[in-house]
């Protein structure tokens, strides 16, 4: 009894793992051009979106893409490991600060002429344009944004008597009447602000670029060809000492937030206000949860009185690397492959990989017609439209009043900002103290 | 008088019991019963402890618009490679070192620990400038190769300390009977050793089922990747799908736990045979 | 002919010695001498021809404030695991060597927090560890035990301790089923000459099991060892060294200087450092025990 049912076991696993081993090869067709595009896209609903339109494609062409979804941790040492080998794909979706990484290293083909005949249909928002044109040659194909409104609850607001905030003390004073204890068993329930100040991932920086940015403030500018840290500023410090008190009323967990932390306690309702992308209200409406998407609204970051329209959001781009030169036809590929993205129809479908996360970047009318009538964003149209205000009126570390600072990628990801605002809340470091603390890491960051 | 004494003693060793299992298998339950949340229940503020609702959408998730299964053949292939090779290589190496006199022994057993002495993060770039020479890239035994590098040392290291527990006098009675050295390491020592090749094996299996940063860098085709680059990549974004993480998870810890069962309980049997025979 | 080479035991040794060795070096030889010639260059990224800079960056790093920071971060790290892990282990192991009901089971089951492949334990700890919807707080909060949340990673005077024990949770049972395995291999015989001289329970343990496991245990305690000086996982998937500087060991900090600041000469310089100190316990951990050990066994 014992031994058939142990030896059935046996039978049953040794099946499961030879089945597993057998029946899905790995198609290899040698004969035709397979091109490889990396991007870091890498939530499965994501990449079986991609896959279809890639099937798409080669259906119409008889060209193969193969995408290759690298989770964003690893992106900068997979792209680096690639050109040190010389193995790069034909085709990257980068941001700025990786675009720094292969230009660096003299792996970029310039797109500028397809780009124009793009551009000439489609029309590409402005900022897009400018984060990768270098000495008039374009370096990527703007695909697509990310842009982090400020979100809120807007039944809270309502309930108490407060109108979305415009200015930083609007934000300060919701904040502060909205960090509430419901069931008064004294401790608080629900909080005003999702203010992070973490170093863990980049959201407690870009967080505080935006804040930054309303106010002016700036890391660095370019004197002379060469990169000057500009961060220790009266309107750098006013910034601080605002978000120093804004701080009182965020969350807890701030401290190490990172943006997964962050989408959990948006969805369990644990905050009010926060700066965060409006993506997880398709995730909210696939869930079949709508009622709680209809509950938040987005607005642009409050401003100081005399302050400006400041955000942060980036705009991923397409890049050809040195390895599309490697032949002719491969060229010639690549080239069809970006065409036929941009035709609106395939185009509004790309968005669709992740509906209201991704920002389209293009301005052209049979573009956007294409794009919101697609069921999802036409349902959370006014979302959309003030993402993509957001995206027009944002800017990256390195990247403001179109000045590319060589050292943009370092000078973002040493997570200074979110460090600075650490140094505040958590040591008690006086603001002045510890902007100067944040003008020393950074120019010593630019020295090598 | 014997009662009474046993008594407390029991108590005591179920308290701890019930302490180990809740301390090691929460999380574990944590994650199994969030696999079957409805989306509404995970959303809610107030954890629940037993869903009433239980919904399976995030398995059909997993396995059915997922490259979930493509993941799990590539890391049962690789962890299969990796435990084979290792315990090979291992065991005869593990043998000399306890057993035979040779030059340079002390050297290879340190020699060996280099690898454990250096930050394995440092290597990625190098090691994928080395795969990409030899036209490895982008292949299964590119990792293989690599995790075997990794297993190896501390399976020699244990399989050495199981080798010097058996009395010398068993060996030499076999030898008495004519036995070569090769015949002795095949038909006496490796029963005796069981739990110690037990071991070895789910240590093998295990360290190259989870290790993240070699697959990530030398695979590219997203159906050669493994599972813990697959849960990784679902994690990194905006929108963490805890459901679906937790369905993987689920469903990742069943072929290891089928192959812990094979293989632990043949080889406890077999040990018990070895000692009394 | 044949037999007298497979007789041969410095021929023997050799044969049986060398794949595993070979293997080993073939892959990280490579790695670590260009680490050395990396170190001391000026190395951004992976330019070539970078400006040699000589000891520089050893001169720069050495005596500054935050890398001995670091390196005292790390050694607390690694002391606080190891001093953790062992009796959690060892514990297990001899609960897991008695007889009852269930015990087959749960010796395959309890290795699950190491099964688990680590991206998914850290980030369900992540979540359960959370201060405002985390499992754990909730708990503390509904039985009394706290009044406020207890913010475990956020708090920079207990984040360290929080991911420990979420690595000793991960690494114990490992330890446990060693110890097991090294339980087994105990000889019944032994028990029964204890039984017929009549030891008690205390003296069985005292006298028989614990030489049997030493071994085994020390053995593994000290590999592990070397790989928590070099752990990078946990504490890169719950903290990325944060908050402020609270949990960035040196292996943290190597991250860092590569792929966030992409200072490849002072990361290199940092892993040669790094691997200089553990060597060095390893060195130290060869004279105290190997040795002994080696005589003992002859």
């Amino acid at each position: 009894m014992k031994k058939s049912k142990k030896l059935m076991l046996l039978a049953l696993s040794v099946a499961v793992a030879l089945s597993l081993v057998f029946t899905w090869p790995v198609k290899v067709s040698a004969e035709d051009i397979v091109l490889t595009l990396w991007h870091w896209e890498t939530p499965p609903h994501r990449v079986e979106k991609l896959d279809e339109i890639l099937a798409k494609f080669r259906e119409e062409t008889g060209i193969e893409v193969r995408q290759n979804p690298i989770s964003f941790p690893e992106l900068n040492s997979k792209i680096l490991a690639a050109i040190a080998a010389n193995r790069l794909p034909e085709m990257i979706w980068v941001n700025p600060p990786q675009l720094m990484i292969l230009r660096k290293h003299n792996s970029l083909v310039p797109v500028t002429d397809i780009f124009k005949r793009i551009d000439a249909e489609v029309q590409f928002l402005n900022p897009s344009i400018e984060l990768y044109r270098f000495d008039q040659e374009q370096l990527t194909i703007p695909v697509y944004g990310i842009s982090w409104p400020l979100e809120y609850r807007a039944d809270l607001y309502e309930e108490n008597g407060l109108e979305p905030p415009v200015y930083w003390t609007d934000l300060l004073e919701a904040a502060k009447k909205l960090t509430k204890d419901l069931d008064g068993d004294g401790r608080i329930d629900i909080y005003g602000m999702m203010m992070p100040y973490s170093i863990k991932g980049n959201y407690g920086s870009q967080a505080v670029w935006g804040f930054l940015r309303t106010n002016r403030a700036n890391v660095v500018e370019m004197e002379n060809g060469k990169e000057k840290i500009v961060f220790n500023s009266t309107q750098t410090i006013e910034t601080y000492k605002f978000l120093k008190e804004l701080t009182k009323y965020t969350s807890p967990g701030s401290e190490n937030m990172d943006w997964g932390m962050g989408e959990l306690q948006i969805r369990t309702g644990k905050v009010a206000t926060a700066v965060y992308t409006a993506g997880f209200l398709s995730t909210l409406y696939r869930k079949g949860l709508e009622e709680m998407a209809r509950k938040w609204k987005q607005k642009f970051i409050p401003r100081p009185k005399d302050g400006r329209i400041g955000h942060t959001a980036y705009t991923r781009g397409l890049v050809f690397t040195t390895t599309v030169t490697s032949s002719k036809e491969r060229e010639a590929a690549v080239k069809t492959f970006v065409r036929w993205l941009y035709k609106p129809e395939n185009y509004a479908e790309m968005m669709m990989m992740e509906p209201v996360l991704f920002v389209p970047v293009v301005n052209g009318k049979s573009m956007m017609d294409a794009f919101f009538a697609k069921p999802l964003i036409g349902k959370f149209r006014g979302a959309m439209e003030v993402q993509i205000d957001v995206l027009n009126n944002s800017s990256v570390i390195g990247f403001v009043n179109g000045i590319k600072a060589p050292h943009a990628a370092e000078l973002e990801g040493s997570f200074t900002l979110g460090a600075v605002l650490q140094k505040i809340v958590l040591q008690g470091w006086s603001v002045e103290r510890a902007v100067e603390w944040g003008q020393k890491r950074y120019e010593e960051i630019i020295k090598e | 008088m014997k009662d009474a004494k046993t008594i407390p003693k029991r108590i005591i060793f179920t308290l701890l019991l019930l302490v180990v299992i809740g301390w090691f298998f929460f999380p574990v339950y944590w994650a199994l019963i969030t696999s079957f949340k409805t989306p509404l229940d995970l959303m809610s503020s107030r954890p629940t402890f037993f869903p009433k609702k239980m919904t399976l959408s995030s398995y059909e998730d997993v396995l059915l618009r997922s490259k979930f299964l493509y993941y799990l053949r590539s890391s049962i292939i690789i962890a299969s490679g990796v435990t084979i090779i290792t315990l090979i290589l291992a065991t005869g190496a593990a043998y000399s070192l306890s057993r035979l006199n040779f030059k340079g022994k002390r050297l290879f057993s340190n020699l060996i620990l280099l690898v454990y002495l250096f930050p394995g993060i440092l290597l990625a770039v190098p090691i994928f400038k080395m795969m990409t020479k030899i036209g490895l890239y982008d292949m299964l035994p590119s990792v293989v190769l690599v995790h075997v590098m990794i297993t190896l040392p501390f399976c020699i290291w244990t399989l050495r300390t199981f080798f010097d527990q058996i009395p010398r006098s068993l060996e030499d009675a076999a030898r008495i009977d004519g036995a070569s050295k090769l015949s002795v390491l095949y038909k006496l020592y490796l029963p005796l050793i069981g739990p110690g090749l037990v071991t070895s094996a789910i240590f093998s299996f295990v360290a190259s089922w989870n290790e993240y940063i070699f697959p990530l860098i030398l695979l590219s085709t997203p159906e050669k990747k493994t599972i813990p680059v697959g849960i990784a990549g679902w994690a990194s974004s905006y929108t963490i799908d805890w459901g679906q993480i937790t369905a993987a998870v689920i469903l990742a810890i069943i072929p290891v736990i089928i192959l812990i069962q094979l293989i632990g309980r043949r080889f406890v049997a077999g040990l018990s045979g070895a000692i009394k025979g | 002919m044949k037999k007298n080479i497979a007789e041969n035991e410095s021929v023997l040794g050799w044969i049986l010695s060398t794949p595993s060795v070979v293997w080993i070096l073939l892959i990280i030889v490579y790695p670590v001498i260009l680490t050395l010639w990396i170190s001391l260059h000026q190395q951004k990224m992976v330019e070539v021809n970078p400006p040699f800079i000589g000891l520089k960056n050893y001169i720069d790093l050495l005596p500054s404030a935050k890398f001995l920071f670091q390196l005292k971060l790390t050694v607390i790290w690694t002391f606080l695991n190891i001093v953790l892990i062992t009796p959690v282990g060892v514990l297990l192991g001899l609960l897991l060597n008695r007889q009852f009901k269930g015990v087959g089971i749960l010796r395959t089951w309890i290795l699950l927090s190491w099964i688990i492949p680590i991206v998914a334990t850290t980030l369900i700890w992540q979540w359960m560890l959370e201060p405002a919807v985390g499992i754990i707080n909730f708990l503390l909060y509904e039985t009394g035990i706290t009044r406020s949340y207890v913010n475990f990673l956020g708090d920079p005077s207990i984040s360290m301790l929080s991911i420990v024990v979420v690595n000793v949770w991960r690494w114990s049972p490992f330890m446990g089923i060693m110890t097991l395995a090294a339980l087994q291999n105990v000889p019944k015989e032994f028990y029964d000459a204890a039984r017929v001289d009549g030891a008690n329970a205390w003296q069985t343990f005292w006298h028989i099991t614990l030489p049997q496991i030493i071994p085994t245990v020390s053995v593994t305690s000290f590999i592990l060892t070397i790989w928590l000086f070099n752990m990078f996982p946990p504490i890169w998937l719950l903290t990325e060294g944060g908050p402020i500087e609270s949990t960035t060991t040196l292996p943290i900090a190597i991250y860092k200087e590569a792929f966030r600041l992409f200072r490849m000469g002072k990361a290199a310089t940092y892993s040669i450092i790094l691997l200089i100190v553990v060597s060095a316990f390893v060195a130290g951990y060869m004279m105290l025990f190997v040795k002994s050990r080696e005589e003992v066994v002859k």
